[in-house]
């Protein structure tokens, strides 16, 4: 690494020294002003020169703006603060080599710019060597006339110099990278403490009603979307549904913004055409320009099952009748933050639900993919929607939201969902021993049968009544899931009663109705394979009877069976 | 993966385990057929099996037809208390030969 010391009569500075010292320095990650001027002091002194400075890159090297600043310097006249254009002087030739420069007399070297003459200070010679990692460039470290040997420097002083400077280079590059590394860290907790207060502000879960229900799941970090339900006086219930246009920090101020002023307005407007016109006026008075707000406003009445609602942009609230038809009501109005609407207020809609229920949406929904890749659309929202429509509605906001995001799921988008339900809420019944939604597939049997044998047993059905029934059971979900859904997959949802000495199970499912004299069992003297388990449903139970479906379910068939002897109560 | 099938005593021993449900029974069918194509007379060992549907009743009806028009012997043995009810509910405790 070093140049044999020359002839012996002067060994020069010890150099190793020196570098023991600075090296320790340097492996210190922060790097200070004061501790750079020591570093600086130390290399004067030990090379026995004049002055020593430090000048590092500023901006881009190729960039011809791009300057080198001298950072810190030491001896007589300080130069901190020197800009020089980066092609310029001993400095600039020595970042752009990219190599230490030696210049033993500043008088044989075309190169050198004397310093100005206010300074007062003559430069004979000097060693300038560069900052640099694996040719990235960050500066150099310059050290002017040596105050022995005629103040000439050599290449031995020259070496070291680089040498330290190597070290340097790459002291500087960790410290910037540690830098970087805790700014980010920093901003990663701002970030997730903004989420963490967003998520205390806006409403998670609805407030407990029998009739509006939403429920939002965040995509990773702070959400644009919202959604809030406030009962009223006198039984009615104010709603909202809304997308804050973009993400981050500035989308989430401006969500919890707009539910604040929803809550506050929702109180005492009764209309929501206005309450919305006076969401959207506050807004546009603060939000930045180029963001807007699409929302829904509404109002639900439970006499009578009216709804009355408000659209600023939104993606239309859909009504699914009590046939299972869906019906979509487009915005008429732009969205929130763009232009005040006609007559200062949104055009209402009012809609009697009449056994159905209406639908408040945000993109998360509809652009959430499919198993096989494909965007999920209004369609596919739409018969997710009906496959849970006999829940009641926090069940089924919940039911659909999972369905869009299974379990760890990474959500490109937030999902925000709300129901306003047009029907009397079933009466909650204490009998209900189990209400689930199983994937119809072969591979969920063996859960089911678990689930029912022991919820049976539970019950206090005799242990042979319950292996009955498990058998029965699994011979109709493999009805449902051969011949219903002919394999294709679907839903089944299996609930389990307790009635007086006896247990039904019901099992609805979505596929095609069955007509029912197709599932006769068939004559038991013809050998041959299929065809049973019709035959075991019945033989295994104490009742079988096919019910009128729900809306938009497919078939509902109920089976009971008595608790059988020991059981009872 | 399919059940094992064990040749011994001049005779093809299929060893059936678990719940032969809708899930498990197209590999019961898939063993069974193999079974009865090895020509030699089947014996299916029922003793593991936990749980029966019509599935897995269906599955071996088909392999004792298959067995019986290649004028082969189908057997089933160590039939536990479970699985004979299915076949009884089936009447099929009578077409089956039971050791």
């Amino acid at each position: 690494m070093l140049p044999v010391t020359p002839s012996g009569a002067h060994a020069g500075p010890d150099y190793l020294s020196l570098f023991a010292e600075l090296l320790e320095d340097f492996a210190s990650l922060d790097i200070e002003v004061s501790m750079v001027q020591r570093a600086l002091s130390r290399i004067a002194e030990v090379m026995n020169a004049e002055s020593a400075s430090l000048f590092l890159l500023e901006g881009v090297w190729d960039d011809p703006q791009a300057r080198l600043v001298c950072q810190a310097c030491v001896g007589p006249s300080d130069i901190t603060g020197l800009s020089l254009p980066v092609g310029s002087g001993i400095v600039g030739r020595t970042v752009q080599r990219d190599e230490a420069q030696l210049v033993a007399d500043t008088r044989a070297d075309p190169d050198f710019v004397p310093p100005s003459a206010q300074l007062n200070y003559t430069v004979r010679s000097i060693i300038c060597a560069p900052l640099s990692v694996k040719g990235q460039r960050l500066g150099a470290v310059e050290v002017i006339n040596r105050r022995d040997c005629d103040n000439l420097f050599n290449q031995r002083d020259c070496e070291a110099l680089a040498t330290l400077a190597n070290a340097a280079a790459l002291a500087l590059v960790n410290a910037r990278l540690t830098q970087e590394h805790v700014q980010q860290a920093r901003t990663r907790r701002e970030l997730e403490l903004a989420a963490s207060v967003q998520r205390a502000l806006l409403p998670r879960e609805s407030a407990d009603n029998d009739y509006v229900r939403g429920i939002n799941l965040p995509a990773r970090g702070v959400s644009g979307d919202f959604f809030d339900v406030l009962p009223l006086a006198g039984g009615r219930i104010a709603f909202a549904l809304a997308d804050v246009s973009g993400k981050g920090m500035n989308a989430a101020l401006v969500a919890v913004k707009a539910a604040t002023l929803f809550r506050s307005y929702a109180k005492e407007m009764r209309k929501p055409g206005k309450l919305l016109a006076r969401i959207g006026q506050e807004l546009m008075e603060t939000m930045a320009q180029g963001m807007f707000v699409t929302m829904v406003v509404g109002i639900f009445d439970p006499r009578g099952y009216t709804v009355r609602f408000a659209n600023a942009g939104h993606e239309p609230p859909v009504w699914r009748d009590r046939e299972g038809r869906f019906h979509a009501y487009e915005a008429e109005e732009p969205p929130l933050g763009i232009i005040a609407p006609a007559g200062g207020q949104y055009p209402e809609t009012t809609l009697k639900l009449d056994g159905g229920s209406l639908y408040l949406y945000t993109d998360g929904c509809t652009e959430s993919r499919l198993p096989d890749g494909r965007m999920r659309g209004a369609e596919g929202l739409h018969t997710l929607i009906s496959q849970y429509a006999s829940l009641a509605p926090a069940e089924r906001v919940h039911a659909v939201a999972d369905a869009l995001a299974p379990d760890g799921a990474d959500l490109r988008d937030d999902i925000t969902l709300l129901v306003v339900e047009g029907r009397a809420p079933r009466r909650q019944r204490r009998d209900l021993l189990l209400q689930q939604s199983f994937p119809a597939e072969a591979s969920q049997l063996k859960v089911i049968r678990h689930l029912v044998g022991d919820i049976a047993a539970r019950a206090g059905m005799a242990a042979e009544a319950a292996s009955d029934l498990v058998l029965a059971v699994d011979e109709a979900c493999q009805n449902i899931i051969r011949h219903g859904y002919k394999g294709l997959g679907g839903r089944i949802e299996l609930s389990m009663r307790r009635g007086t000495g006896r247990v039904t199970v019901e099992l609805v499912d979505f596929a095609p109705p069955v007509k029912q004299d197709e599932c006769k069992g068939r004559p038991l003297d013809e050998v041959r394979p299929g065809g049973l388990g019709t035959y075991f449903m019945s033989a295994l139970t104490d009742g079988l009877r096919y019910l009128r479906p729900p809306r938009g379910a497919g078939n509902r068939l109920a089976l009971v069976k008595k608790l059988g002897k020991g059981g009872g109560e | 993966m399919s059940f094992r099938i064990s040749q011994e005593q001049g005779a093809a021993t299929v060893f059936l385990t678990g719940d032969i449900d809708l899930e498990n029974s197209p590999r019961a069918r898939q063993t069974l057929l193999a079974a009865v194509e090895m020509g030699l007379p089947v014996v299916v060992d029922m003793g593991e099996v936990s749980y029966m549907d019509s599935s897995g009743i269906a599955s071996l009806i088909e392999a004792f037809q298959k067995a019986k028009s290649a004028g082969r012997e189908f057997s089933l043995t160590r039939v536990g208390g479970t699985v004979h009810k299915v076949l009884a509910l089936a009447r099929l405790d009578k077409v089956f030969r039971i050791n």
